[in-house]
Order: structure tokens, then C-alpha cells, then sequence
């Protein structure tokens, strides 16, 4: 008997792999096993070594199951907290935006005419405007996105530790 | 078997199995984790034992575990089984805890120099000789039950972590080759023939018991 065909005997027996053994195969390694005794011995000690495997008998903490349950309770929780107040902060931002937008194009014409009865020259008002106006409300814009991104830093480094 | 838990859900393959693991993932359903957490207790430990040897840090890596399943959730398609997805997770885990811990590289130490006999990994120390130092029995030999057992358990003891994890995911788990080497992120070659030298240490522990049974090929 060849060596080669041994070696294929063994490496369909270490695979363990009962249905990716075709019934060809399954038939020429039963009747393999049959004739060679050196590779029915390596079948058995194989077949030993993980029905042994499958005897181990690992204790476990019967608290685990129960701590781990509390502990992804409390992060579901939190992860929640953390979405609500992402999306407050995002919303919060939407509506800065809108406000800074729409707010600037209803009272652009309100402050030009207010300018024009005070005589004011354009860059002076146009530049109140923006200080006033614009500024004070991109600010909370961008305060509100900040705080957002500091929130997202935070609960990073929670998840972390 | 998640289903056998889950029946009253109408769980019936592992198809829809998988999808209804994925969606309540997805939605972050702590409900369906905390079944998932009860089904797989035993498993995922027992996993996490054979990668890492010891029964404290197995239990710290399983709770990780969870949480990262719950924070990453909604990362599995439920196109394939939940095992493999839980496993690769766990696995990750592990190796992260190790590299942090700078104590042993599961892919390189004793490991690699059995398989590649490459001497790259000569600093590191292999867990295995962690476990044979140690004064108290190692979690498998806690597990041994009978004769056969008690002599495997001396064996996984000294063999590397990459053996006996495909060890436990192929032969405890079942799961199929192709799924061992998505767990491990590894070619399928290279998962036969950690099974094939992880295989062989184990019969090398059975045959000095019973010396007669010689496997000497003509």
C-alpha cells in the first residue's frame, strides 16, 4: 500500500469533516480502515482523542450569565441616555441653522431699512448686522455641535474603560 | 441550541434563526441578548478557556465579550450563523487583551514556532508554559472526566492556543472548516493543518497509555 494513500486516509480522518466527505471517499476510507491496521489504530486513538475532548466538563460561574445580563442592561441604558442626548444636541443644531438662515433673510430687509432712516453707510450696517445678527446665532450653532462632538469624546473613553 | 430556547419566538432554522438575532441586535433588544448571554454561557466560556487558559480572565473576556456584541450589534447581517460572529468577537478580544497585556500573541509564540519554525517570536512567552508553571490545576484539568481526559487535559496544557482553539471550534462547536477560518481569520489550509498538529499532540498523550497501538505508516 502507498504512503500517499495512508496520508489521505489520515488527513480525511483529522478533518473530521463527515458531510464534506463525499460517499466515495466515506466508502474508500471505511474499506481503507478495514485492510490497514496502523491507520484503524489512528482512527481510533483520533476518534479517543475527541471524544475526550468532548468529556471535559468546564465549571461556570453560575453568577456570569446574571452580572453579565445587569452589565449590558446598565450599557443599554447609557447607550440610550448617550443617543437621546445626541440627537437633542443634533436637532438643537438643525434648528440653529435654520434659524441663522431664515432669520437672516426676513430681517435682512428690517435692518436695510432701519440703516437707510438712520443714514447709515452699507459696510456699517452690514457689518452690525453680521456682529449682531449672524454671529450671535452661528455661535450657538457651532457651541451646540461642539458639545456634541465632546459627548461622542466621553462616552468613547467610557466604552474604553 | 439557540432555537431549543427561543421556540416560543417561532425560531424554527437557523436561517431565520440568524435574522432574528440580527434584528434584535440592530434594535439593540436587551431582551434577546440576555437569552443569547444564557444560550451561549457555557460555550463562549469554554472557548475563551481553551484560548486563554484561565478561568478568571475567561470570564472577564465573556461579559467584554457581550458588550461588544451589543455595542457592534448591529455589524452582523444574520446572513451566516451567530456563532462564528460571536466567536471571532471573542477571539478579537483576546488578542487585544494580550497585545495590551504584551504577555503572549496567540498567532506567534510556541505556536508559530511549532508551525513555521520561525524564531520571530523568540520574546514572547506561550501560554502554555504559563499554565504548566502554575501551582494550581489548570481549568482543564478541572474538566477531565476519565481516563482519556485526564491525559488530554496534560496535553492541552503544553499545546499552544492556536491548536486548541481550532481544537474547540471544529470538535465542540462544530463549526465547519470554512467557519473556523472566518473565526480565526486564517486560509482553510492553514486551519487543517492546526487541527492536523493540534490532532496529533493529543493522540501522542493517548499512545504512551496504550503503546501497542502503533501508527507507523508502511
Amino acid at each position: 500500500m502507498s504512503t500517499d494513500l495512508h496520508a489521505q486516509a489520515r488527513t480525511l480522518l483529522d478533518r473530521g469533516d463527515a458531510p464534506g466527505i463525499s460517499p466515495a471517499e466515506q466508502a474508500w476510507l471505511h474499506e481503507h480502515l478495514r485492510q490497514c491496521d496502523p491507520c484503524r489504530c489512528y482512527a481510533e486513538l483520533t476518534a479517543r482523542a475527541i471524544q475526550g475532548l468532548s468529556s471535559f466538563s468546564f465549571t461556570v460561574d453560575p453568577g456570569l450569565a446574571a452580572r453579565t445580563q445587569a452589565a449590558l442592561t446598565r450599557r443599554a441604558q447609557q447607550m440610550e441616555a448617550e443617543r437621546a442626548r445626541r440627537s437633542m444636541y443634533l436637532r438643537g443644531f438643525a434648528l440653529a441653522c435654520l434659524f441663522t438662515v431664515i432669520g437672516s433673510l426676513l430681517a435682512w430687509p428690517g435692518w436695510a431699512y432701519v440703516a437707510r432712516r438712520a443714514q447709515l453707510a452699507p459696510w456699517e450696517w452690514q457689518l452690525g448686522f453680521s456682529l449682531f445678527w449672524v454671529l450671535p446665532s452661528a455661535s450657538i450653532a457651532m457651541l451646540l455641535l461642539v458639545g456634541m462632538a465632546l459627548g461622542n469624546g466621553r462616552s468613547n473613553v467610557r466604552s474604553l474603560a | 441550541m439557540l432555537a431549543a430556547t427561543l421556540t416560543w419566538a417561532g425560531f424554527v432554522d437557523q436561517a431565520s434563526e440568524a435574522r432574528t438575532i440580527s434584528e434584535g441586535l440592530r434594535r439593540r433588544d436587551v431582551a434577546i441578548l440576555h437569552k443569547l448571554v444564557e444560550c451561549y454561557q457555557y460555550r463562549l466560556t469554554r472557548y475563551l478557556l481553551y484560548l486563554t487558559g484561565r478561568q478568571e480572565l475567561a470570564e472577564d473576556l465573556f461579559q467584554e465579550t457581550w458588550l461588544r456584541v451589543l455595542e457592534r450589534g448591529s455589524q452582523f447581517d444574520g446572513r451566516s450563523r451567530f456563532e462564528p460572529w460571536l466567536f471571532s468577537i471573542a477571539r478579537n478580544l483576546t488578542m487585544d487583551h494580550f497585545r495590551r497585556k504584551k504577555m503572549i500573541s496567540l498567532d506567534s509564540p510556541a505556536g508559530a514556532h511549532q508551525e513555521n519554525n520561525s524564531s520571530s517570536g523568540a520574546q514572547q512567552e506561550p501560554l502554555g508554559a504559563n499554565l504548566a508553571d502554575r501551582n494550581r490545576p489548570s481549568p482543564f484539568e478541572l474538566a477531565a472526566r476519565g481516563e482519556d481526559a485526564a491525559r488530554l487535559a496534560q496535553a492541552m496544557i503544553v499545546l499552544a492556543p492556536i491548536y486548541r482553539e481550532v481544537l474547540v471550534l471544529r470538535f465542540q462547536e462544530q463549526l465547519s472548516l470554512q467557519e473556523v477560518a472566518r473565526v480565526i481569520g486564517a486560509p482553510v489550509p492553514t486551519v487543517s493543518s492546526r487541527l492536523r498538529r493540534g490532532l496529533e499532540a493529543l493522540r501522542a498523550h493517548l499512545e504512551v497509555a496504550t503503546p501497542e497501538g502503533g501508527t507507523d505508516v508502511h
